[in-house]
Order: structure tokens, then C-alpha cells, then sequence
């Protein structure tokens, strides 16, 4: 018999989103990708961060540049309390090419630059955004393999359970992994990040954990899968993972 | 507020990879179990905190995760495994989520890897970066060792990384989503995080001192610290009772120097705990040795709490990194389950004595301290981090605490 609080149904509502991506560096270009508009050939470009200051943006990680190019343009889209917001960043392999360029200067023997290593941690874009937005509230960066994008959802529904009037501002960031990671990582069509502005309370989708059917993972980061039913008209995704997935209702 | 047992604890550190060895250790003080480490650039020794015992090679179905970190994490878990196996028997292998902090993941197996295509222009044969080394897979080799299919993930915010993931665990359980979470926290020594924060001019060459004078930097350790967390009510035993996180939104790599961001996070622990200051019996601080968290972390305790026994216990197992908060909230447990009539038992403050007038004066543990509490006793441990991400853990102990 399953486990009562296996079969409840938990509401979230997403109020907004924004995405950026060197093919798609807008979001409305972004959503007719989703949305099944032919594929734009992989450009090489850097998010523009106007509103990040120059002496910040040129110690910036290209993963920090694109979270910041995201949630900056969604805190700028509705008028948010940041007080009240709680920063989930969700990353399978966040900076993995600062790691790879140090332990190539590691085993050159080149001294290792203080700036860099400061940017190899996996929250280093949370940091910057701390330090762009004066954000001073909670902030946690979460990776789960497959499941990153769902288990950023659990944390962010806790968060908005334990204070109602709060909100999440979810970002979940990927590049293309290095030579020789490249050969061993599960990679991303192209470097993207896309921010999720989350508030609780019913009147937007539902969800149970684990999914009602069990549904493979798709080969895709599961934020694009979970935005395009978003986007459509479909009352029910089952999105997979390992623990069972989600599936989600309108 | 927040209540969940702490039904079990593992730990593997440079004091031991058991329970009795590394609480005989620990009381006392020892920091003879740091060991000499030569950096891989420019050749300097400094002291690390390695763990000393032969860790077990993981075999059979767990080989393609088999890493140092995750043979850390296998030890670790041998100490709860009973634990978790009652548990998943009561609830179900779904009921059970895993939540683990970490930085460094199996970086030691990457950087071999990357040290062998370097040289040869290949990777070695069985080396998998997304079970050995990529964050998400420092969780799901414990929920394979656990054979526990909840919700599993990997929280990593360097150095508070294992503190942070008590209020996610926590939130599982709040939510409803598992009636268990295995929790905590591993780190691995590897050659980038110390040639990293020798860059920073953060590395000591001698033992750390935080909070002396003559303090200059902080040692690397390595181990693991697991718990078992379950929404079960209990009358006596070792209770999570809030966590409080905050960022300080001032710099990338260096703490607020008022310590405004950890002083947030230790009201915010103390406020999810519906506790007073004063309720507080022992905190174990960030205490690195460096000069920059040190004086902050005394600045922002002494506001908090005025006056309240403290120390730093990493002198004796180096700094943890990842790992760190989980191992720190495992001293305090510890120390709470050895609580006895003479008292409980505090780890002792390691250091040179010498004060530094330059900050507030602080009531810092000596060998063989004991708390004379009747009622309730609560510790609360500090993790600060990289991007001012601050957290602070409070747990609370009632009645006969001895588990295990």
C-alpha cells in the first residue's frame, strides 16, 4: 500500500521565466526552440550582463555570466521582495571547465591563479548573484545527476512551505564540457541557463512524487522538458528520474 | 521549529575511521594525527588532515564509484548501516531519501585522470567521471550502499556545503516526501584545493592556531561524516532544532569583515530553534586559523551569544571543506551521547594560547572540559563559505543519550 504522503499532490506556481543560450539568447527565440522551431546552427557568444558592473563581470565564469544574464533579467521583469527570495541554483556539472583549466596548470607546474580557483566551486554563480543583487538570504546549489532539475523543485517547495509569502528564484545552468570531459559527461545541446521565478499556494500546477507512471529520462536537460508542457496545452507530464520522477498537473 | 532525531552517526577523519577512537581522540585534544603533504606546484610541505587506515576498495556493482571520497563514504556508512537498515525496513526503501554535501567530489580520481591524459593522451580504463567524480554521484553511491531509492542529491556550496544539507534534509521530511534521510557530508584531500588555497595565502606551514595571534592559515583534512534524520517522535536522544543560512552579498572569497552574514545565520539557527542565546551550551566554530574568518567568527559570536564555551576542532582533523559542517555537527552529537553524571564532555580549543587582544574575548574549551547542564543541552557548529555562504546547525540532546 503506498505511503499517504506518496500520493499528495503539492502545489507550486511559476509566476515567470527567462532563459538564455548562445543560439537562443532570448527567451522568446528560446521558447520557439521548445516549442519545435527548427534548430539554430551553434553560435560561439557571451551573455551581454548589462546589469552587471564591468570589474564584476570580468572575473565572472561563463556559467556565472549566464545565470546572472537570466536571473537578473527576471528580477528586473517582476517586482520581487529579495528579502524574500530564497536562490536554488541547480548545476550536474557547474564549473567544471574552471576545475579542468586548473589541473591543467597543475600538472604544467604553473602557479594557480587565486581568481580561478575562487570561481571552481560548484555554487560560484549563486556567489556572484549574491554579490550583484545584494541577495543575503538563503541560497543553496543542488546537483543530482539526471535528477538536478526535480530535486531543485523538492528543495524549492520546502522553502515556500515553510514560509508561504516567500518565493524561489530556481536556476539551473549548463556548458559544454572540455576536452577530455567531454568524452565521459552527459552534455548539454549548448550552453544554456534558465531562471524559474517559484511561489506556493494553489491556483497554478500540482505535483506527486513519485510520477504516476514510471517515465524514462529524456535525453535532454529536464528544465527544457518540464517548460515546454509549461508552454503547452498537455494536462499531465510525467517527468522521469531515478527515485520515480514527477509527475506534474495543470 | 524542528525536531528530528538523529537516530545515527558515522565518521571517518584523521583521528580514526570509529566511533570510540575519534571520541578518545577528539576530547583529549590530540592534533598529532596531522601529517606532512608536499604541494604539487612550488614543492612546499604543509600539514593535512589525511585519514591514516586503509579504506576498503569498493567492489561488485559499486566499482565504476570506486574513489577515495567514496571509500570515505563507505566507512562512514558502515557505522550506520544497521541504522539505516531498520529504517528502510520500517518505511520502505522509498521512504529514504540521501542528501549529502561535498566540494571536491572524487576530484582525487579526476585529477589521475587528467594527470594520465596529460602525459598520454588517454584516460584510464574504468575511470567514469559521472560516478566518481561528478557532484551528483557522491549521493547516489550512498543511496546504492543504503539500497534506498528516495530522492537523492547533492548539495555543494564549499565549506558549508554538509552544514546546508541538515535544512534540506529536514525539508524532506517537513514535506512529506521521506519518512528517513541518510545526510552529511565528504571530502577528499586532493592537490587542486591545496595548491588553491595556497594561492589565496590561506595554507599554514606548522599546525593551525585559530583564534591566537599567531595565527596564518588554515590545514586540509579529509573524511565523511552520515547521519540517519527521521520524522519519528521521540522522547530522549540527539535532535536536529534549526538551521540558519544566510550570504553576506560583500565578496567572492573573503567573509564579511563585521561578520555581519555568519551573525544572520546563527540568529536565524536560533529563531527556526524558537531558542534563546542563552539556551546554548557549547558552539563549535567555523575556527579555520586564517586570519580573516577568525576575527569575524569571534566578532560575530561574541554579539550573539556573549559569552558561551566554544572551539575549534580543526586542528585536529585539518578543515574539511565539504565536509566540514556535517563533521562538526558530528562532534557536538558525540559529545551530546557521551553525556554522563560527571557531565558532558567538549572538544578542547587546540592551540598556541596566545591571545589575540584584538578580539573578543571568548570562554575557548581546555582538555577535559564538561558541561554541568541540567535539562535540554544544545551546540550549535558554524560553516562559512566561498560567495559568504553562511550556516549554522543547533542540536539538542534529552534525556539518556546514549544510541549506539
Amino acid at each position: 500500500m503506498s505511503h499517504p504522503d506518496s500520493v499528495a499532490r503539492h502545489a507550486l506556481n511559476l509566476v515567470a521565466w527567462r532563459a538564455w543560450s548562445a543560439p537562443y539568447p532570448d527567451s522568446s527565440d528560446f521558447e520557439a526552440y521548445l516549442l519545435g522551431a527548427a534548430p539554430t546552427p551553434a553560435v560561439d557568444a557571451k551573455p551581454a550582463n548589462r546589469d552587471v558592473p564591468p570589474r564584476l563581470r570580468r572575473r565572472c565564469t561563463f556559467v556565472s555570466r549566464m545565470v546572472l544574464e537570466t536571473a537578473c533579467a527576471l528580477t528586473a521583469a517582476v517586482p520581487i521582495d529579495l528579502e524574500r527570495t530564497h536562490l536554488l541554483f541547480g548545476s550536474r556539472n557547474s564549473e567544471i571547465n574552471i576545475l579542468r583549466n586548473l589541473l591543467n596548470d597543475i600538472e604544467d607546474g604553473e602557479a594557480v591563479s587565486p581568481t580561478a580557483f575562487g570561481n571552481s566551486v560548484h555554487h560560484t554563480a549563486s556567489g556572484y548573484f549574491s554579490l550583484v543583487a545584494k541577495h543575503r538570504g538563503i541560497s543553496r546549489t543542488i546537483s543530482a545527476n539526471d535528477d538536478t532539475f526535480t530535486c531543485c523543485l523538492l528543495d524549492s517547495f520546502d522553502l515556500l512551505r515553510r514560509q508561504p509569502d516567500s518565493q524561489v528564484l530556481l536556476v539551473l545552468a549548463e556548458e559544454q564540457p572540455l576536452t577530455p570531459f567531454d568524452q565521459m559527461l552527459t552534455c548539454p545541446p549548448f550552453p544554456f541557463a534558465v531562471a524559474l521565478l517559484l511561489r506556493g499556494g494553489e491556483g497554478g500546477m500540482h505535483f506527486r512524487m513519485p510520477a504516476e507512471t514510471p517515465t524514462a529520462v529524456r535525453d535532454e536537460p529536464s528544465v527544457f522538458t518540464f517548460l515546454r508542457w509549461w508552454l503547452g496545452d498537455a494536462p499531465v507530464l510525467h517527468l522521469g528520474g531515478d527515485f520515480g520522477g514527477c509527475t506534474w498537473y495543470r | 521549529m524542528i525536531d528530528y532525531p538523529l537516530t545515527a552517526v558515522g565518521l571517518v577523519n584523521a583521528l580514526g575511521d570509529n566511533r570510540a577512537a575519534i571520541s578518545e581522540r577528539l576530547f583529549r585534544g590530540d592534533t598529532s594525527r596531522m601529517t606532512p603533504c608536499r604541494l604539487k606546484v612550488g614543492g612546499e610541505t604543509v600539514l593535512v588532515g589525511r585519514v591514516h587506515e586503509d579504506l576498503p576498495v569498493l567492489g561488485g556493482e559499486l566499482a565504476p564509484f570506486d574513489c577515495r571520497n567514496n571509500r570515505l563514504s563507505a566507512v562512514a556508512f558502515g557505522q550506520i548501516e544497521r541504522e539505516v537498515a531498520r529504517v528502510r525496513d520500517t518505511f520502505g526503501p522509498a521512504r529514504i531519501g540521501v542528501v549529502i554535501g561535498t566540494s571536491t567530489a572524487g576530484l582525487d580520481a579526476s585529477e589521475q585522470a587528467f594527470a594520465r591524459w596529460h602525459a598520454e593522451g588517454s584516460l584510464p580504463e574504468g575511470y567514469t567521471l559521472h560516478l566518481k567524480h561528478e557532484m551528483g554521484g557522491v549521493s547516489k553511491v550512498i543511496a546504492r550502499l543504503a539500497g534506498v531509492t528516495g530522492p537523492t542529491y547533492t548539495v555543494s556550496t564549499a565549506c558549508s556545503s554538509s552544514a546546508k544539507v541538515f535544512a534540506s534534509a529536514a525539508g524532506l521530511l517537513a514535506s512529506g516526501f521521506c519518512d528517513a534521510v541518510i545526510t552529511g557530508g565528504v571530502d577528499v584531500l586532493c592537490q587542486l584545493t591545496l595548491n588553491g588555497f595556497e594561492s589565496l595565502a590561506s595554507l599554514c606551514r606548522g599546525h593551525s592556531l585559530p583564534m591566537s595571534r599567531n595565527r596564518t592559515g588554515l590545514n586540509i583534512g579529509e573524511g565523511a561524516a552520515l547521519f540517519v534524520m527521521t520524522r519519528e517522535c521521540r522522547e530522549h536522544g540527539v535532535f536536529l532544532r534549526g538551521v540558519g543560512e544566510s550570504c553576506d552579498a560583500y565578496h567572492m572569497s573573503a567573509p564579511h569583515p563585521e561578520g555581519t552574514g555568519a551573525e544572520v545565520a546563527m540568529r536565524a539557527a536560533l529563531a527556526q530553534a524558537d531558542l534563546q542565546a542563552a539556551d546554548i551550551h557549547y558552539l563549535n566554530f567555523h575556527g579555520t586559523g586564517t586570519p580573516l574568518n577568525d576575527a569575524m567568527e569571534a566578532k560575530a559570536a561574541a554579539r550573539v551569544f556573549g559569552a558561551v564555551p566554544c572551539s575549534s576542532t580543526k586542528p585536529m582533523i585539518g578543515h574539511g571543506l565539504g565536509m566540514a559542517g556535517a563533521m562538526e555537527v558530528a562532534f557536538c552529537q558525540l559529545a551530546l551521547e557521551a553525556a554522563e553524571a560527571q557531565g558532558v564532555p567538549v572538544p578542547p580549543h587546540c592551540w598556541d594560547g596566545v591571545v589575540d587582544e584584538r578580539l573578543p574575548v571568548l570562554p575557548l574549551t581546555v582538555p577535559g572540559q564538561r558541561l554541568d547542564v541540567v535539562g535540554p543541552i544544545r551546540m550549535m557548529s558554524n560553516s562559512f563559505a566561498f560567495g559568504g555562504n553562511n550556516c549554522s546547525v543547533v542540536i539538542e540532546a534529552r534525556g539518556p543519550h546514549a544510541q549506539n
